[in-house]
């Protein structure tokens, strides 16, 4: 299979196709700007496709569910529809159809389809930061209080620790309180 | 699955440059693909790319980190001189006023000093790309060239592998015509 056309980040003109050439690289023939090329197998592969679905010849064969002239190869592991080659999507090793495909995303209950999560443990950082100046520390520790208890069982960061360093902040600014509460004692009594 | 990365057999942290909110991003490889995380601002985005995808990595080496490096260095040039002068001053004519000015002088000659510090140790000297058949994405986290290049060469180890395996069609599902019925007896509804 023939490379294909890959284009310099910087001047967007192509560079040779040729493996042998790429990686022979140290810049950029057109502008000359300096640029390392790793080829890796996928580039001689070219894109993956997937299977094309087949047209039903007998009638004793089952159809997709969503194609009715197509063949049926698979059942879906969630809701057990029949599909074709086109509408069965392999996730986790499972074989889904697009309408559970959408839930399970829709849901969360498909771990490998999840986008994104909030950094609770990052806001709860701000707020000591961003707010201790400004209305001071009874606030700044109801506020991360409220955030660690409310969202203790939201989802954590797949990558920190953020539970832990959520009850830090909020160690961080309750002590801060106590400090300033204690400050005003001393202040009253002397 | 494990929830967090580090706990999860199936993953192994690649390496990447240092982490700077408020964006950072790390990447996790897997058997089979690339776990990019990407945090910015409060939110933590997860994207996947299959090894078999990934075609080539580009690395632009840039020169960011010595334009800025000129650019604090003008900076601290003057200030250093402003101390100086203010110093000699001072001893000669045993002002302390001017040694105010020049502790004023050298904070800000010190902050600037330890700005330029930071851009040498961990400043941007590249940029990285990783290009698939249908994307090109930038790899934030990337941006020193020993490390991008480690990580180039360690992806390439990774696809290398995979890559037999993957020449290999994965086995079309039987046809449902062809499977015989799980149970062919129903029971009885009583």
């Amino acid at each position: 299979m023939a490379a294909r056309e890959i284009k310099c980040p910087s001047c967007r003109r192509p560079l040779p196709r040729d493996v042998a050439a790429l990686e022979a690289l140290n810049g950029c023939p057109s502008c000359l700007k300096p640029l390392s090329v790793f080829v890796l197998p996928g580039y001689l592969r070219g894109p993956t496709t997937g299977r094309a679905a087949e047209k039903v010849t007998g009638e004793s064969e089952a159809t997709c569910f969503f194609h009715a002239s197509k063949k049926a190869v698979v059942p879906c592991d969630e809701c057990g529809r029949f599909l074709c080659a086109l509408c069965d999507v392999q996730v986790d090793q499972r074989h889904l159809c697009p309408t559970c495909l959408e839930s399970g995303r829709r849901t969360g209950s498909i771990g490998t389809l999840e986008r994104s999560r909030t950094r609770w443990d990052i806001i709860a950082w701000t707020v000591n930061v961003g707010l201790f100046t400004c209305i001071g520390a009874p606030l700044v520790a109801l506020a991360n209080l409220i955030i660690t208890v409310l969202l203790w069982r939201a989802p954590a960061s797949r990558v920190v620790r953020s539970r832990l360093w959520m009850i830090v902040w909020t160690a961080v600014a309750v002590g801060a309180c106590l400090l300033a509460l204690a400050g005003i004692l001393a202040d009253s009594t002397s | 699955m494990a929830d967090r990365l580090q706990n999860d057999p199936g993953y192994r942290r690649l390496k990447s440059s240092l982490k700077a909110y408020p964006s950072h991003a790390s990447y996790w490889l897997a058997a089979d693909h690339l776990l990019v995380v990407d945090v910015v601002g409060f939110v933590e985005r997860y994207r996947q790319i299959r090894l078999e995808d990934i075609e080539l990595v580009l690395i632009r080496p840039t020169a960011l980190r010595l334009i800025l490096g000129w650019i604090l260095g003008a900076v601290a040039l003057p200030f250093a001189a402003l101390t100086g002068w203010m110093l000699y001053v001072g001893n000669s004519t045993a002002d302390t006023d001017w040694y105010v000015g020049a502790a004023i002088a050298g904070f800000v000659l010190a902050t600037v000093l330890g700005a330029w510090a930071l851009v040498m140790v961990g400043g941007q000297t590249c940029q990285t790309r990783l290009v698939t058949g249908v994307q090109e994405i930038r790899l934030a986290g990337l941006y020193r060239v020993p490390r991008a290049t480690a990580f180039a060469n360690e992806l390439r180890t990774a696809a290398a592998a995979l890559a037999p395996a993957a020449a290999t069609p994965d086995p079309a599902p039987t046809p449902l015509s062809e499977v015989p019925p799980a149970d062919p007896v129903s029971p009885p509804i009583a």
